[in-house]
């Protein structure tokens, strides 16, 4: 069967080299993700950096990760599947001249098998020193201490080779699906024209999917707050994918509407490509998810990181009853008490430690290491109350005061059973371990952090005070900046301070950009590819149209209707898809119902899908129709 | 030659479905090469079906030529792919040889099909980026079986494609890819050979060539030659003709003229 295979291979090597492309870049992105996890595991709950910067690396590469993994391996599965789609009537021939199914499926699992095993290995090597390249950006945003390595381990390379080689048979396995299963004339027929019903399964997944996407996005407004957020941001993938199910319905029902509005004086080209919308809808929705996969990822995940943003400007805002902000030690904020016109001084400072909330697993003591999280938690000085309200539920920040003690954001104590009066355990920078008793519970941790000691705790002494919030009298505001300045003291107020605050959160979500730009890229390109590869396979049909009487011309022009016909659609599909999570995102951080968007990037999305959708489709199409005489 | 079941078989071109009863070999155990046993076909049509053949019986003997003529939805294509294993009948039985095709499994009836069975396609069906011989090998590889050339020379030659072994179907005229589809069916001596509308896009002359080799090699190879065309010319070449209509053996002509098969066309087609 070796000289088959090969001159099989030769003959389909476009859409091979195309597939052998998208895998490369595919394990190249889950290889460094790899990298960064297995980095952030091995190093992470170090806060014994010798700066004190926490090491925020497994909690961000964990977040980028899980998107990440899923819609690469889509994109994979969507990849191999368009380039097997044209072999279609090719493996049916097989079977009617004597293939078994099982003989056509070890065909096809063989070919799927060496794209994967070449592309596999070819992606993950640059995959492992491309995370290198993040380094710096890691630095810079304050994920990671300064000269810090990334360690290269095998483990990344596996965790893709594991992850690809699954998805890609099973892309193969469906696309042969029908030659195996049915008999060689059905098998002949249905590859001929696409199946028009949609099973049942699929219609009932899809419907699913729509009613779980819209339920989900919900979620925020009985539980506000990050995780909430968290929520409400997935129910974008899982409109996408309720989309990509029932594509096929969608598009032949629009397509088949639009046949009909159109009368007898309309275009012959935009009439044409309507009917072909309507007669190959699944491979028209084969060409729409991805793009729509593109915009919507880009527009909920953008459009949450702005919000989170903005969320911790105003919960920092809304909480700090402060008119200014002083950098300022311990010994000079009790200076500033004495100033006129001043009201009332609290300090503040921050503390780098381990917290590790979830109770010890009995079960499985080695994971325990796994729940420690690098934090930064709040130092609160003394004449905090008052000046500080990070909307307390249960409890007082007063008895932050005692020692022993920790205040937790509400969002911290999710998914575990602590509450008021349970304990947390935190590991110092020296690797001391304490037990604090939790005596407040508070909603802003976006603006204040999910953790708040007092001195009393033990984990800092008042050297680690470093800003005054300032209360003065009203009007005295002004005199009292210029006296703080007099003395040396950097000031601003507090709304210089919150969008400082708000600037440097946005600085921090440079790394998170990267990444998301990253995954953007290869989606693109992904997306790119199967178009191509899916127009590339229509010279027949196109040659067809064109010895019954079309001109070049006309076919140019339908295929440019087609495209726009794509481009519109997963738009759409993409838009509708984020509303209900950015809805629902904006209420759980801001507490409003309009949806907070990051105009820039979706415009600059939609464009792209447009470009995308035209660059891909027409000139591929109109070469193969115009060049073709025969089929 | 099949007991006839009409008062005169080379007379009646009006029989009805109703005094066409079934053709079955007489029970004496005398071989069969292939035989239909009340084999009925549907197909689902919207939430309906269609029924493609009903109940149709036929038993060919072995050696015989037989064509099988009727008009477009008749369901010849379908007898003939039910005959031959490329589609299972919703009931009834077919065997071929002694081996009864809806008994077996899938893949047992893949496996039984590309040895016993040969099947000429009416869209020739050859793989556009194999060579001419590896067309032709395509289904001892999928056998597992080494090709043998000198039968591979000798069927080329047959077919009238010597020389030609190294070229691809693109480079192929239409006869000559049909040629190739019948060293294709020939190669691993099936006992039947089916072939559906073989010169149905073919000039006359070429046509009639493909005929030739067909009979030749049926002849030589001692199998059973089942042929579905529209051309009563190539019927006449026949040892009988079976004509379809809607579905049912409504007419069976031995060893007939053109005429009498034009009139059996004009009344079964109506």
């Amino acid at each position: 069967m070796w000289s088959f295979a090969r001159s099989s291979a030769r003959a389909h090597r476009a859409s091979l080299a195309g597939a052998f492309v998208i895998v490369v870049l595919a394990s190249a992105l889950l290889t460094a993700t790899g990298v960064l996890l297995d980095s952030g595991a091995r190093t992470g709950f170090g806060a014994e950096q010798p700066d004190g910067t926490a090491m925020l690396l497994v909690t961000v590469a964990s977040s980028f990760a899980g998107t990440t993994v899923l819609v690469v391996l889509l994109m994979v599965s969507t990849t191999i599947s368009a380039a097997l789609r044209q072999r279609r009537q090719e493996f049916a021939l097989l079977r009617a001249v004597g293939a078994t199914g099982g003989q056509v499926r070890q065909m096809v699992t063989g070919e799927v098998l060496l794209v994967l095993a070449l592309a596999g290995p070819v992606g993950a090597v640059p995959g492992l020193f491309a995370a290198r390249l993040l380094t710096p950006l890691l630095e810079s945003g304050g994920i990671v201490p300064a000269g810090y390595q990334l360690t290269l381990s095998p483990w990344p390379v596996l965790g893709t080779l594991l992850l690809l080689v699954p998805t890609g048979l099973l892309a193969a396995r469906l696309a042969s699906k029908e030659a195996v299963r049915t008999s060689p004339t059905a098998a002949v027929q249905q590859s001929e024209a696409e199946p028009s019903a949609l099973s049942t399964a699929r219609r009932t997944t899809a419907a699913c999917l729509g009613v779980a996407g819209v339920a989900v996005a919900t979620v925020p407004f009985f539980s506000p707050g990050i995780m909430g957020t968290a929520a409400a941001a997935s129910s974008a993938l899982l409109l996408i994918t309720g989309s990509a199910l029932a594509g096929p319905l969608l598009v032949a029902g629009l397509a088949e509407r639009a046949v009909r509005a159109s009368g007898p004086g309309s275009s012959v080209s935009g009439h044409m490509a309507m009917l072909n919308a309507r007669g190959f809808s699944r491979r028209l929705t084969a060409a729409i998810v991805p793009l729509a996969l593109l915009l919507a990822l880009g527009t909920v995940q953008s459009g949450v990181d702005r919000t989170v943003v903005e969320a911790s400007g105003v919960q920092l805002e809304d909480g700090l009853t402060a008119d200014l902000v002083v950098d300022a030690t311990d010994t000079q904020s009790t200076q500033l008490r004495g100033v006129p016109g001043v009201d009332a001084v609290a300090s503040t400072g921050t503390v780098t430690a381990d917290v590790k909330i979830e109770p010890d697993d009995e079960d499985l003591p080695a994971l325990d290491a796994l729940s420690w999280e690098p934090t930064a938690l709040r130092l609160l000085g003394d004449g905090v109350t008052g000046v500080v309200d990070p909307l307390v539920r249960e409890g007082t920040l007063d008895d932050l005061a005692s020692a022993g003690t920790v205040a937790v954001s509400q969002d911290a104590t999710f998914g575990t059973s602590k509450g008021l009066g349970d304990t947390v355990e935190v590991r110092d920078a020296d690797g001391v371990e304490t037990e604090l008793t939790i005596v407040a519970v508070y909603d802003r941790s976006l603006g204040f952090g999910d953790y708040m000691v007092g001195l009393g705790s033990g984990l800092a002494d008042g050297a680690a005070l470093d800003t005054a919030l300032v209360r003065t009298d009203a009007g005295a505001t002004g005199d009292v900046r210029e006296t703080v300045e007099a003395l040396g003291l950097g000031v601003r107020t507090t709304g210089e301070y919150v969008d400082e605050v708000r600037a440097s959160g946005a600085e921090q979500q440079q790394f998170s950009a990267v990444l998301l730009l990253a995954l953007l890229t290869f989606i693109a390109m992904a997306a790119a590819n199967t178009l191509a590869m899916l127009s590339s396979q229509r010279g027949g049909e196109l040659a067809l149209l064109r010895r019954t009487g079309a001109t070049g011309r006309q076919l140019t022009t339908m295929v440019a209707v087609e495209a726009a016909f794509v481009a519109v659609l997963a738009w759409g599909i993409g838009t509708l898809s984020v509303v209900p999570a950015l809805v629902g995102a904006g209420y759980g951080l801001l507490g409003t119902v309009l949806p907070p968007m990051n105009w820039p990037m979706y415009g600059g999305l939609t464009a792209a899908v447009v470009l995308i959708a035209v660059l891909a489709i027409v000139p591929v199409a109109a070469r193969r129709g115009a060049g073709m005489a025969r089929a | 030659m099949n007991a006839p079941s009409a008062p005169s078989s080379q007379s009646s071109p009006s029989v009805s479905p109703a005094q066409a009863a079934p053709h079955t070999a007489p029970d004496d155990g005398s071989l069969t090469a292939v035989r239909l046993v009340q084999v009925r076909k549907t197909y689902p049509n919207g939430l309906g079906e269609t029924e493609a053949l009903r109940s149709v019986s036929v038993a060919l003997r072995p050696g015989s030529f037989t064509a099988v003529m009727g008009p477009s939805g008749s369901g010849k294509s379908t007898f003939l792919n039910c005959a031959a294993g490329l589609d299972v009948p919703t009931s009834g039985q077919v065997v071929v040889g002694d081996v009864d095709l809806t008994t077996l499994s899938a893949d047992d009836l893949t496996r039984f099909r590309r040895r016993r069975v040969g099947f000429v396609f009416q869209s020739y069906n050859l793989v556009r980026h194999l060579t001419v011989a590896e067309n032709v090998q395509l289904p001892l590889l999928l056998d597992g079986r080494r090709p043998d050339p000198a039968w591979q020379e000798h069927l080329l030659m047959a077919v009238g494609l010597q020389g030609m072994e190294d070229r691809l179907p693109g480079q192929l005229s239409g006869g000559q890819a049909q040629r190739v589809a019948i060293a294709r069916a020939l190669v691993t001596r099936p006992t039947v050979v089916f072939a559906d509308e073989p010169t149905g896009a073919l000039d006359s002359r070429t046509g009639q060539q493909i005929l030739d080799v067909l009979r030749a090699t049926a002849r030589e190879l001692d199998q059973t030659l089942v042929l579905v065309t529209h051309d009563p010319r190539v019927a006449t070449a026949a040892d009988q003709v079976l004509f379809l209509a809607d579905g049912n053996v409504v007419g069976h002509l031995e060893a007939p003229s053109v005429e009498q098969i034009t009139a059996q066309l004009v009344a079964s087609g109506r």
